[in-house]
């Protein structure tokens, strides 16, 4: 098999390809460079094509490591299937870790239940003004509004006007971000450990041919570990499978886990990236101050009906027809 | 009438919305994925295969148009290409899957296209 190489001469190590078959349980072998290399197969040159597919890359990790140890032969199903059955395996996993670990809704103090839906009610009636009728929409703003603005919802009302309590020393504030916490680390720990996995096991294998050009700057990002300098940016290692499975398996949790649970796993990838919304009754929130801003915002609305001109909108309806 | 009152007569329900969105965006990236697996078999390269997927993203979104949407739609006195009836914005409809699925082609076209060529 003639095998051809675009390599400097300082980076690795290859290895002829009818010297190193396969040992009796299957595995390549494992095979010392430099000892039997045919100098006839160092060719140099800037055509990154002549490097043919078919001779797997026996490289290494580290070009200036004295033993180095290749291997040959299409080594690279024993790469390309643990890493890509291991992340599919961990995302089934990790989806049924957060699930058992899902704590149940703690039970809440029947004042604070009130504080709260009171809220949530004052901003439905706001958001749905135009299904009531005047009198009973400001039957209710009226209602609600004197109720906020004296504070009768409040949990403890003597507390009106100081400033929120230190959201470290409420335990009920504790609690949520101990369940952030909790899945953060569901996302953290299995990332963590599958890379350095893999970077324990396939450091410095290059796998796979990209389809797609490249431009050089990606060579550090989906080389790293292969030392080379003159390698086209197309040849990839393993630790760019796995960001390439990372984000490209998004299809086949659909097919497994069904569309709520891929979804959520999706909603975990993006909330390490994009900063959470401020929650409405997360700690460190007046809830005074919340329930002075709804009773304006109930004030302002200038109250129509949809039922205003149902008659010509029905008698319309039925003429053009 | 301002659009607002026109949405509060005639409601939209959420529900419904992100059902029908679900629905094509899990098509979009399941079919992603298989012309991943196909346009690596037959050894496209580089922009190729970005034409590849984008040809067939689209020719999927139109058998998605006219087999589920354009029946009813068209009935209902909606123009030709007018989604309105299920989905909220053109944009969405007629785009959204592209890079929905590009991630999930990728994989699959690099994992094919290494396998084959191998």
């Amino acid at each position: 098999m003639e095998r051809k190489w675009d390599l400097d001469e300082r980076s690795s190590a290859l290895v002829d390809g009818e010297k190193g078959g396969l040992t009796e349980n299957g595995w390549p072998e494992l095979l010392t460079p430099n000892s039997q290399l045919p100098s006839s197969s160092w060719t140099r040159g800037p055509d990154s094509r002549s490097l043919d597919s078919r001779s797997r890359q026996p490289l290494t990790t580290a070009a200036a490591s004295n033993h180095q140890n290749v291997w040959t032969g299409s080594f690279d199903y024993w790469i390309l299937f643990p890493i890509t059955v291991v992340m599919i395996l961990t995302g089934v996993l990790r989806h049924y870790v957060t699930v058992l670990m899902a704590s149940a809704p703690k039970k809440v103090e029947q004042p604070a239940v009130k504080e709260q839906r009171s809220l949530i009610h004052g901003i439905a009636v706001r958001s749905n003004f135009h299904a009531l009728t005047e009198p009973s929409f400001s039957a209710r703003r009226d209602a609600l509004t004197t109720a906020y603005e004296t504070g009768a919802y409040l949990k403890d009302p003597d507390r009106k006007g100081q400033p929120p309590a230190n959201p470290m020393t409420d335990p009920g504030a504790m609690d949520g971000m101990m369940g952030m916490m909790k899945n953060n680390m569901a996302m953290i720990i299995p990332n963590t450990l599958i890379m350095s996995w893999i970077n324990a096991f396939f450091s410095g294998f290059v796998i796979l041919k990209l389809p797609f050009p490249l431009t050089i700057k990606f060579k550090s990002m989906l080389q790293a570990g292969v030392a080379t300098r003159e390698m086209d940016p197309r040849w990839m290692s393993s630790i760019s499978w796995y960001f390439l499975c990372y984000f490209g398996l998004q299809f086949v949790f659909n097919l497994l886990l069904g569309n709520e649970a891929a979804a959520s796993q999706m909603a975990q990838q993006m909330q390490g990236m994009a900063p959470q919304a401020p929650n409405m009754f997360g700690p460190g929130v007046d809830p005074d101050k919340q329930f002075q801003t709804e009773a304006e915002n109930l004030a302002v609305i200038d109250h129509y009906s949809v039922l205003d001109g149902v008659e010509e909108r029905l008698l319309q309806g039925i003429k053009s027809k | 009438m301002s659009t607002e009152r026109e949405l509060q007569v005639a409601p939209i329900v959420p529900e419904s919305v992100m059902h029908n969105t679900k629905a094509l965006s899990n098509i979009q990236s399941l079919t992603a994925s298989i012309f991943g697996v196909a346009a690596g078999i037959l050894g496209l390269e580089s922009y190729s295969g970005f034409l590849f997927y984008l040809i067939f993203s689209i020719l999927t979104t139109m058998l998605f148009y006219t087999v589920r949407v354009a029946p009813t739609s068209l009935k209902s006195g909606l123009g030709p290409f007018d989604t309105s009836r299920y989905f909220r914005t053109q944009y969405e409809f007629w785009t959204g899957g592209i890079f929905g699925g590009l991630a999930g082609y990728i994989l699959t076209w690099t994992l094919f296209y290494g396998l084959v060529r191998a």
